[in-house]
């Protein structure tokens, strides 16, 4: 795979407090990358240093081999960025606001009307065209935010949590058109802390925390890291405490917790767990009303490497 | 091109208040425009004057009696200082005339003298001063080429005659003139609410941190960008300047078809170039949209109430002036008041108001530069 970005040993800081610390990683070509970290672990300091909007400390991020400065307009011209907070004219409709800002890189008009088009299908603000922001819902204002960054069809797009305060529909459509972004053959740096949505559409996931990169890898590789390959919850009324105790010593188990009439198990690898935990309920005549078996989660990744919860 | 074109989009959510500041300035126009139509008529009905002599009654100041008697009603009041001055006040006299005493001997013979007047400072008023300066005038330069006093004033009379219908003429020019400055007076608020409330407002829409943020990771090179935008926002003085311009070349044509015309246009253009530097600076400073009417008003009225854009500066309280004297407002109306002065037009009876020009030019200078150092300061903190 062609790495687009190398970014290497990047760290800012503010006064004395470091918001990025000694980051290294490559973006490749055509993939979605996805920056998961809590508020505060620097993942908008880190997109802000690699569109060159900020100065760093150390450090240098190269595009293709060529370092990015404010005045690369070169490199400026394939990217697309999405910021976490809406830019938008208030005075012009979604329209004149989606073309002045693809106008800042195609200058040719027809082009441009065929791109805004685009634009415009592509977050389906079809019916929206000449409303003014101000009419606009907080999911349609965030859709036509990241139809102001991606109109000029980018190489290289950067979504700063794109789907902050938005409804779950709304937040569909905007994965989806990410997704197609992709398809088209654009390259994607996502972030959020949303774990749920990095585990539907990126590739390659970054964990960050307290600026610093905690793992990275696919999806797979960093479940792995917990060495948890099930997670078994069962639902049982008053359950023996003795019991519990019971449960620890099974084959393969690397956890048992007790919570409001909910038996959480964790296994690490091993054949058949399932099917050999429901026998010994049977044998044990323990009854329960439901039982389900998941497999980890990327919290279950960021919990186990920093011992918090990724949702605090 | 994008840049230009998106930011009179901008500009035409601002069409009514444009509209409004522009109706303003046409309404006082038109309404100043009948007030001073009456006192015309009222010149035609000649005005009322008093000659005080304190020398002989010599062939000259006869001959002054007569002259003036021809263009104006010679009142009869007693000698009083108190009643002169009621008159004055109450206009039952335009203009008083007070002869000091050997004036006659002093003028012909070359003497220091001078002819003391107190008017009522309208348009009659300076219609006799131009009549009085004319026939002294004459006798200065006639004098000594006549040893008989009788001759002179025959000479002086028959040039007079020549120039009585150029009189009349200039009597309009002199009212339209009046009329002129009062509307560039005026116009000195309605210039600057519109210029800086819409081009601040506007520059502020596009410097909003985020937008600008767009702006800065685009391709789109940001000095080119901000150049455009600066000639987006002088386009636009310079077509509200147009407008208002327009208004006054139909509405007081005489004097704005002129030299004087002239003078006026180029003093409020170099006044529109002042506001849209300050709407620069403006829009650099306010961070809050929502301020930005509010500041544009206490400086549009304030400035125009200070440096007697609604009010002639000649009632304003002395200290009242001294401050209006930091504002490029003063430079611009003085510069309106002196335009209706001149006589000729030469170099040396412009000079005042090339110094005024070039005043306003110094402010402008400093506005940029203070511009210039609160957004670099600006960009630091971000
Ligand atoms: N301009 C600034 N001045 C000082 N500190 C800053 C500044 N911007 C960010 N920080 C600090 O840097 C750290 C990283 O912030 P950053 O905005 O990159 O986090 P984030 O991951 O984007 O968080 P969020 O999910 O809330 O957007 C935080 O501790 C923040 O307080
Ligand atoms: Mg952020």
């Amino acid at each position: 795979m062609k790495k687009i970005i190398e970014v290497k040993h990047l760290t800012k800081k503010y006064r004395k407090i470091k918001a990025i610390d000694n980051l290294s990683f490559y973006v490749f070509e055509n993939e979605i990358l996805g920056l998961l970290g809590p508020n505060g672990s620097g993942k908008t300091t880190t997109i802000n240093a690699m569109l060159s909007l900020l100065s760093y400390d150390k450090g240098n991020i190269c595009y293709l081999g060529k370092e990015i400065t404010p005045d690369s307009y070169d490199i400026k011209k394939e990217i697309g960025v999405v910021f976490q907070e809406i830019a938008v004219f208030d005075e012009l409709t979604v329209y004149e606001n989606i073309d002045y800002f693809c106008g800042l890189y195609i200058e040719d008009k027809k082009i441009r009307k065929k791109y805004v088009d685009d634009a415009i299908k592509l977050v389906k603000l079809e019916q929206f065209v000449n409303y003014k922001p101000k009419a606009l819902s907080g999911g349609l204002k965030r859709r036509l935010n990241i139809a102001c960054g991606i109109a000029h069809k980018p190489k290289i797009i950067f979504l700063d949590e794109p789907t902050v305060a938005v409804d779950p529909q709304s937040r569909n459509n905007i994965l989806e058109g990410i997704k197609k972004l992709r398809e088209n053959g654009a390259t994607i740096i996502y972030t959020t802390h949303y774990m749920e949505e990095v585990e539907k559409i990126c590739d390659r996931i970054i964990i960050l925390d307290k600026g610093k990169i905690i793992c990275q890898g696919t999806k797979e590789e960093l479940k792995q890291l917990t060495g948890i390959e099930e997670k078994v919850t069962i639902e049982i009324n008053n359950l023996d405490r003795n019991h519990i105790e019971k449960f620890k010593k099974l084959q393969n188990v690397k956890n048992v917790e007790y919570r409001f009439e909910n038996l959480e198990i964790t296994f690490i690898k091993g054949k058949n767990n399932f099917t050999k935990l429901i026998d010994y309920l049977k044998k044990e005549k323990i009854s329960y009303n439901k039982i389900y078996s998941e497999m980890p989660t990327l919290n279950d990744v960021f919990l186990e490497l920093t011992g918090k919860d990724l949702k605090d | 091109m994008i840049v230009f074109k998106t930011f009179f989009k901008v500009v035409k959510e601002y069409k009514y208040a444009i509209l409004l500041y522009t109706l303003i300035l046409f309404f006082f126009a038109i309404f100043n425009l009948e007030v001073n139509n009456n006192n015309i008529g009222f010149t035609a009905e000649k005005p009322n004057i008093l000659i005080v002599n304190n020398d002989y009654e010599s062939k000259i100041i006869d001959n002054l009696y007569n002259y003036l008697e021809q263009n104006s009603n010679i009142k009869n009041i007693e000698n009083d200082k108190d009643k002169i001055n009621d008159a004055l006040f109450y206009r039952d006299i335009n203009y008083l005339i007070i002869i000091p005493k050997n004036f006659t001997d002093y003028i012909l013979n070359n003497k220091e003298t001078k002819i003391y007047v107190k008017t009522t400072k309208d348009a009659n008023s300076k219609y006799m001063d131009m009549l009085l300066n004319r026939y002294l005038k004459l006798i200065n330069i006639y004098k000594n080429d006549y040893d008989n006093v009788d001759n002179l004033i025959s000479k002086i009379n028959s040039i007079l005659k020549e120039e009585s219908h150029i009189e009349v003429s200039s009597n309009i020019k002199v009212n339209n003139l009046l009329k002129t400055t009062i509307y560039y007076n005026f116009a000195n608020y309605s210039l600057l609410a519109s210029c800086l409330f819409v081009i601040s407002t506007v520059l502020n829409s596009f410097k909003q941190e985020m937008i600008n943020k767009r702006i800065i990771v685009s391709s789109c090179n940001y000095k080119k960008h901000n150049k455009n935008l600066f000639l987006a926002a002088l386009s636009f003085s310079v077509i509200i300047w147009i407008i208002y311009v327009f208004i006054s070349l139909i509405l007081i044509k005489e004097a704005m078809f002129s030299w004087y015309g002239l003078l006026y246009m180029f003093n409020s253009f170099v006044f529109m170039v002042c506001a849209l530097a300050l709407s620069f600076l403006l829009g650099t400073i306010i961070n809050l949209k929502e301020a930005i009417n509010g500041i544009v008003n206490v400086i549009a009225l304030g400035s125009s109430f200070l440096c007697g854009a609604f009010v002639p500066s000649k009632y304003l309280p002395e200290f009242v002036i001294n401050i209006s004297k930091l504002l490029p407002s003063y430079y611009f109306i003085n510069n309106n008041e002196f335009i209706s002065q001149i006589e000729t037009f030469n170099f040396n009876s412009l000079t005042k108001y090339f110094i005024n020009i070039f005043v306003i030019i110094i402010f402008i200078i400093l506005f940029i530069i203070l511009n210039n150092l609160v957004s670099k300061n600006k960009r630091k903190t971000n």
